[in-house]
């Protein structure tokens, strides 16, 4: 008995082993393949198309003939609402977690926390649409432009999208920074804001940074919210009220109608290879700052 | 050896809430001299230090009565600038706690906050600090290293650096020594002697051997009283008290 007992953990022990490796195998698999698949369908845009055109053409023009597939204005409009929302989320975000953590009394503590949560929660396209009637309007209104479509628009609407990733994990961070390193402080005659500024802030950089990084990520990665909400034009922006299209609202916008083994599907994928890229370097950099921190 | 008394309890009572920790303490503290308060856990010894410097201001529960005067100003008043007061009065963990800065840093952290220095007046402070409590001379090439880094003992050392920086007149200390080893404690002490040339102290600690050898002045208390007080060497060979005897035979014993 005792020994078929023994038989029976052993097979247990044998499989779980077995599932758990083919399942880290297969996850391994898929981000291969997905990756192959990426560079196979984007490099073969450059069979026809020159890649020197592509990186640096100024107008991306699908459907005119020829076609131009010149990345820069999309390149420059993720850039710009990218840009543009990490400048309005990551002073506001840290600020608010700032308050969240260190100022506020703790009843309202626990309300603001649960109102990130909350802002957290909503699914980017809802954001997107409330943007689309509320905020559009009115920076139509306060610009005096023409459509209210713009990049600066959808800085915005991403900055609020960043905003409880930022808030929460810096959070996290300050909370997380030892009494004694306050009471040190304090007993020194540091005021609140010289404690925070001068302990608390450098005691939490890494936590800091890292939720400045996944705020950019969330920024980043968006696209339907975005489309809805930049105005989707193809032009190389020269300020931030103008409309732009980002370079994943282009792949969303336009897989969809380009025939596939097309030259204007291939491109698409470019893009993703460019999208891909830059992601990946961010992720880099961001894992390097964190490391060299520790 | 000076007598003014620079600090005053006068009749001081604090609550955690409902709860009395300190009950109608009276104690005079004199200049340049170490002060040791000593007795059982929970008895209010941390409480007490903590109401020196208005540190039990952080916690919400807290009300007060009496007054404490340093320096014949009443630190509970309205009108104390709380700043410059805890410039005067500094205070040393129990816990070594350095900021997560480097050596340098932590050290010129109170001057940056309370002087306007020249680089190098700064720097001089900061070299007379670390002397002070003989790491210069262990750290003087090493000064941008995280404070983190280095050993308990010299973490406890750069805190009480880190205070002197700001010329303080009184330095608390809250068992400073308990986190350290019994050589690195006999150096601490040490120091300690050293210090009371220039500062007042008064160290809280369960050590009976130490406050029986660093301080001049010995407070017993028993559960948020003063039971006794009175010089050191008084205390430990003839109390008056009984109860007095008894904590510090059986402390001994
Ligand atoms: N923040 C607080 N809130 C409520 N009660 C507290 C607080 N801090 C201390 N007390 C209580 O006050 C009493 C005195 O505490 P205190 O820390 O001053 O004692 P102590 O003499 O320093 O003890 P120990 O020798 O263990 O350090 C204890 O009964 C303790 O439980
Ligand atoms: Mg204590």
């Amino acid at each position: 008995m005792n020994f078929l007992k023994h038989r029976w953990n052993d097979i247990v022990e044998y499989v779980m082993e077995k599932v758990i490796f083919l399942a880290g195998i297969i996850s391994i698999a898929f981000v291969v393949l997905i990756f192959i698949f990426l560079l196979k369908e984007g490099l073969s845009l450059f069979k026809t198309y020159s890649p020197f055109s592509f990186l640096f053409g100024l107008s991306w023009y699908p459907i005119s003939h020829p076609p131009k597939f010149g990345v820069v204005p999309l390149f420059l409009g993720s850039i710009v609402v990218t840009l543009g929302a990490i400048l309005i989320a990551v002073p506001l975000g840290v600020g608010a977690a700032i308050y969240i953590a260190e100022v506020a009394p703790r009843w309202l503590r626990e309300i603001l926390k649960g109102l990130v949560e909350f802002l957290a929660a909503i699914p980017s396209i809802v954001l997107g649409f409330i943007g689309l009637v509320t905020l559009v309007p009115i920076v139509k209104e306060v610009f005096g432009l023409p459509t209210g479509l713009t990049a600066l628009s959808g800085a915005i609407m991403l900055a609020f999208m960043a905003m409880p990733t930022i808030v929460s994990i810096m959070e996290d961070a300050l909370t997380a920074v030892p009494e004694s390193y306050r009471a040190g402080a304090v007993a020194l005659g540091a005021t609140k804001w010289q404690m925070i500024w001068r302990v608390l802030l450098p005691a939490a950089s890494s936590g800091i940074l890292a939720a400045i990084m996944l705020g950019i990520g969330r920024v980043i990665g968006e696209t339907m919210a975005v489309m809805m909400i930049t105005g989707n034009a193809a032009r190389i922006p020269t300020s931030i009220t103008q409309p732009v299209r980002t370079m994943t609202a282009t792949i969303a916008a336009e897989m969809g109608e380009a025939v596939q083994g097309s030259e204007h599907y291939f491109a698409l994928f470019g893009i993703g290879i460019l999208l891909f890229c830059i992601t990946f370097l961010i992720n880099f950099t961001a894992s390097f700052f964190i490391k060299r921190k520790r | 050896m000076s007598e003014r008394t620079i600090i005053r309890i006068n009749h001081f009572n604090l609550f955690y809430d409902q709860f009395h920790a300190l009950k109608d303490i009276c104690l005079e503290i004199p200049e340049k001299q170490v002060t040791a308060m000593i007795g059982p856990s929970g008895c209010g010894k941390s409480t007490l230090l903590r109401s020196i410097n208005r540190m039990n201001d952080l916690i919400d529960t807290v009300r007060i009565t009496g007054q404490i005067l340093v320096d014949d100003q009443p630190i509970y008043d309205k009108g104390l600038n709380l700043v410059s007061f805890r410039k005067k009065v500094g205070m040393v963990f129990q816990r070594p706690n350095p900021f997560p800065l480097s050596v340098y840093e932590n050290v010129a952290f109170g001057p940056r906050l309370h002087m306007k220095l020249t680089k190098k007046e700064l720097h001089g402070r900061v070299q007379q600090s670390l002397e002070d409590v003989d790491l210069w001379s262990d750290l003087k090439d090493s000064l941008d290293i995280s404070a983190l880094d280095l050993s308990g003992e010299q973490q406890q050392r750069l805190c009480i650096a880190r205070l002197l920086a700001v010329s303080p007149e009184v330095l608390l200390m809250d068992e400073p020594c308990s986190a350290l080893d019994p050589n690195a404690t006999q150096r601490v002490e040490e120091l300690i002697r050293d210090l009371k040339n220039d500062y007042t102290i008064v160290i809280v600690t369960h050590n009976m051997a130490q406050a029986a050898r660093v301080s001049d002045q010995t407070a017993y208390f028993y559960l948020g009283e003063v039971v006794e007080i009175g010089p050191t060497e008084k205390i430990f060979t003839t109390p008056s008290k009984k109860e007095t005897e008894d904590y510090i035979t059986g402390r001994f014993g």
